[in-house]
């Protein structure tokens, strides 16, 4: 008799149990590097567990996945790549969990990628392609309608959240690419010298020319004729600022600096954070700064 | 008349290494002007003794004395000059003159940081011409016969002004026109020249020929001036048995 | 070089050769950059082979490249802790010198395995301390390879201290020096401090391993150390005219070879090394007897 009284309240408990793992379930997340694992918690929210692959301090050109990294791959939800030669281990390995059934992103899938290109008209064409689409706030927000999609694919019960959470960041995203037009429009210099070739999109877009110390990655050695060349150019066009970047050598920059008698200053890839940022810097952040310190060397009002 | 003074005075010295006995209360007196050839079997104490003598090592009881002095000392003055071993096996590649590798030989009488001056010079020449080196002075001393090569670290030697030369086996690997030369040349160092000369040889034959003592050390040490009282030394047929052939000769 | 005077310089040359036209030849002079690159370049031409000599005249030639191996880790430590490469280097080198050194004369059998020891082990340590500064701004490439673009002032500088120091030690020294390396054992039998002084050496090498590597990197600092000496000898001169050869041939592959990699962006070390071996190369061939 007692027993049957308690049955009922038994099985409502164990329901009740049961129906929890479902709501606290979270997505799990992959992203090779800082901006796509930013990106994918913008949308996701507390829905998503995102995890950056390349640690802080690294540059993701540079990066090698450990063994461990490889198996953690293996039981994601969803794995965010760059492509187009940022992340070649991950374009290696995405066909791989395709296979198993994970779902894979690409995050330059839809954008027109600019191609490599060198400043020496005699060199042959490079192969390479230029990866740095996320610098250009416009490509920033394609990428985010498509992380936006492909959580709703994967993930459709919490489709409102993920819409909802897309279309707020997708407004400050405008209003980061409304300031940049507008803060770059009235310039007096529109070239600008860096340390290796990640600003071609924004530059593109806002119509000012860049010339990179290094080419497309960060590794690769000037020549001493190249650092010839690019003092000559600040002398001749009057650039007194020369940018570096914080995960890799600031000595080039700095040679050419003292040459011309020019500053140095940091211009963000956002590539990855450093330890050495600031608790809270952010994509957003790191563009705006990014933006302030544009403004100072083209001598914009 | 004073007791003139001993070149080399060895007095009862021991010397032991890892507790084996190497040298047994040797004691030795060369005069100056002797011409001393010194046998032994490996490992009776040869080396060591030299080692002595030149103040590499220090004897564990007795006493050595160089022209009165201490072997350090004597050596600083480059009282005693030593040609060493393996000479003919040299290296042939080595880039210097003949005449840097006499120049050499002043270099512990300089010091560090000593200039080079004519008193160096002046000596230099003499040991050129007194080991019969003068005219090779600008060749290469990898490009020298093994006789001439020896004749150059006899130069060398002689560079310091020495009173004392040592030779340790100094005919290794020569002809046997060139050994008959360099003794020659050794003997008119002695006669000529007065230095004291103390040879090491493993050649019984060689040493009776050419030195006027010769002295036997095996961990003990015996010592005649006289060829015959040497070679009917009890300890010397011990070691040299009656396989070598007495060959007669003048003194 | 401070900074104005190379400003100044670098004026001069730059009115001289828009006047007299001979622009193209005299182009990487007309750069601060590159005068400090020849500046550190032509001290250490001058000094390597100084050591050189006594390296391989003694059979040490693996000397230099063990200390420049090991030089390397020391900069993984002094990347890692903040301290300049320059002395990090140094401090490395120098406390494997002494060891190898220690090695050697305790144990004669051992002296080229000592050196395998170093040499593995301080590439090893260095790739395992570089990849954890990974984040550190390390560039390794300027580092294995040498770089002539980014010689600061300071290494001019410490470069020209250093370079003294080895100088004047090997001038007072020479004498003894030359002796110990022709016969070691007749050395110690005239009563010279051959201990001592083959510490002196070693130490020299290190001091001489870190000041080389700015220019022609970790990898082929041992070969600026040798070739020159090594080429030099092939015209069988007297040891003295050998070392002035020597340096002759150095200051030649030096400049040669930084002007080459500034013309065809090479990779300096590298050119520098090669020209030294094409010198070896004429050398054998003018000397073939």
């Amino acid at each position: 008799m007692r027993i049957a009284r308690i049955a009922p309240l038994f099985i409502l408990l164990v329901a009740c149990t049961r129906t929890q793992p479902v709501t606290t379930h979270k997505l799990t997340v992959a992203a090779t590097f800082y901006p796509l694992a930013h990106f994918a918690e913008q949308v996701g929210g507390e829905h998503v567990q995102v995890i950056n692959m390349t640690p802080n301090g690294i540059e993701p050109h540079d990066y090698e996945p450990t063994p461990q990294d490889l198996a953690e791959l293996e039981e994601v939800d969803l794995f965010l790549y760059n492509g187009a030669g940022l992340d070649p281990w991950a374009e290696t390995i995405a066909p791989n969990l395709a296979a198993k059934g994970i779902t894979t992103l690409r995050a330059t899938e839809r954008i027109d990628l600019l191609e490599g290109h060198d400043e020496h008209e005699e060199e042959e064409q490079h192969e390479a392609t230029d990866p740095h689409a996320w610098l250009d706030p416009t490509y920033a927000l394609y990428i985010v309608g498509q992380i936006r999609d492909e959580l709703v694919a994967i993930d459709p019960e919490n489709a409102a959240t993920y819409n909802g959470n897309a279309a707020t960041y997708v407004s400050t995203l405008q209003l980061l690419e409304k300031h940049y037009r507008e803060d770059l429009a009235d310039c007096t210099l529109r070239e600008i010298i860096v340390s290796h070739d990640a600003y071609r999109y924004m530059a593109t877009r806002y119509d000012f020319a860049t010339h990179a110390i290094a080419g497309l990655s960060p590794d690769e050695e000037p020549s001493a004729q190249r650092i010839a060349e690019l003092a000559d150019l600040a002398k001749e066009k009057g650039i007194d600022t020369i940018f570096f970047e914080e995960l890799v050598s600031p000595d080039l920059a700095q040679t050419i600096a003292d040459e011309v008698g020019a500053q140095t200053n940091v211009l963000h890839t956002i590539e990855g954070l450093t330890p050495g940022q600031s608790a809270g810097a952010t994509y957003m952040s790191l563009m705006y700064e990014n933006l302030e310190s544009l403004k100072l060397a083209m001598h914009c009002q | 008349m004073t007791k003139q003074e001993l070149a080399i005075d060895v007095q009862h010295v021991n010397f032991s290494y890892n507790s084996e006995n190497v040298l047994d209360d040797v004691t030795l007196a060369v005069e100056p002007g002797a011409y001393l050839g010194l046998l032994g079997p490996n490992g009776g104490g040869k080396t060591t003794l030299m080692k002595i003598i030149l103040g590499l090592i220090e004897p564990e009881n007795g006493s050595i004395k160089i022209f009165g002095k201490t072997p350090q000392d004597a050596r600083r003055e480059g009282k005693i000059g030593y040609v060493p071993q393996r000479i003919a096996q040299g290296d042939s590649s080595f880039p210097a003159t003949v005449e840097e590798i006499v120049r050499s030989g002043r270099t512990p009488i300089i010091g560090i940081g000593g200039l080079f001056r004519q008193s160096d010079a002046n000596a230099v020449e003499e040991a050129l011409h007194a080991a019969g080196v003068h005219h090779l002075r600008h060749r290469l001393v990898g490009q020298l016969s093994g006789g001439e090569r020896q004749k150059v670290f006899i130069a060398r030697a002689l560079a310091s002004r020495p009173k004392i030369l040592i030779l340790d086996e100094p005919t290794t690997g020569v002809d046997i026109g060139a050994k008959e030369a360099f003794y020659t040349l050794l003997k008119e160092l002695n006669t000529k020249h007065g230095i004291t000369i103390v040879f090491i040889s493993h050649d019984l034959e060689v040493v009776t020929k050419h030195a006027t003592c010769a002295a036997c050390l095996n961990q003990k040490i015996v010592v005649h001036c006289s060829e015959h009282a040497f070679l009917h030394d009890p300890e010397v047929r011990k070691l040299y048995g009656d396989s070598f052939s007495f060959v007669h000769h003048d003194h | 070089m401070t900074p104005k005077y190379a400003s100044c310089m670098a004026t001069a040359f730059r009115s001289f050769t828009t006047i007299t036209d001979m622009h193209f030849l005299l182009e990487p002079f007309a750069y601060d950059f590159m005068l400090r690159a020849f500046a550190a370049g032509i001290l250490t031409a001058i000094i390597a082979p100084m050591i050189g000599i006594f390296l391989v005249t003694r059979r040490y030639s693996f000397m230099a490249d063990t200390l420049a191996h090991v030089s390397l880790a020391g900069i993984a430590v002094g990347t890692l802790t903040g301290i300049h490469p320059i002395f990090a280097a140094l401090g490395a080198s120098a406390i494997a010198a002494l060891a190898v050194e220690q090695l050697r004369s305790a144990k004669r059998v051992l002296g080229e395995s000592a050196l395998a020891l170093f040499l593995s082990g301080g590439l090893a340590l260095a790739s395992v301390l570089l990849s954890l500064a990974k984040g550190n701004n390390v560039n390794l490439g300027s580092l294995l390879f040498g770089s002539i673009t980014t010689v600061s002032v300071t290494d001019v500088t410490y470069v020209f201290a250093l370079g003294v120091v080895v100088l004047v030690v090997i001038l007072i020294l020479y004498r003894q020096l030359f002796s110990i390396s022709f016969d070691e054992e007749l050395s110690l039998a005239s009563g010279l401090n051959v201990g001592t002084i083959n510490r002196i050496l070693v130490l020299l090498a290190a001091v001489t391993v870190s000041l080389t590597m700015r220019i022609v990197g970790v990898l082929l600092v041992g070969a600026l150390m040798i070739i020159p000496v090594v080429a030099a000898m092939q015209w069988k001169l007297s040891f003295l005219r050998t070392l002035l050869l020597a340096i002759a041939i150095s200051l030649f592959s030096v400049v040669t070879g930084l002007l080459l990699s500034f013309y065809a962006g090479t990779a300096s070390g590298g050119t520098i090394v090669l020209v030294a071996i094409a010198c070896f190369l004429v050398g054998l061939g003018f000397n073939r007897r």
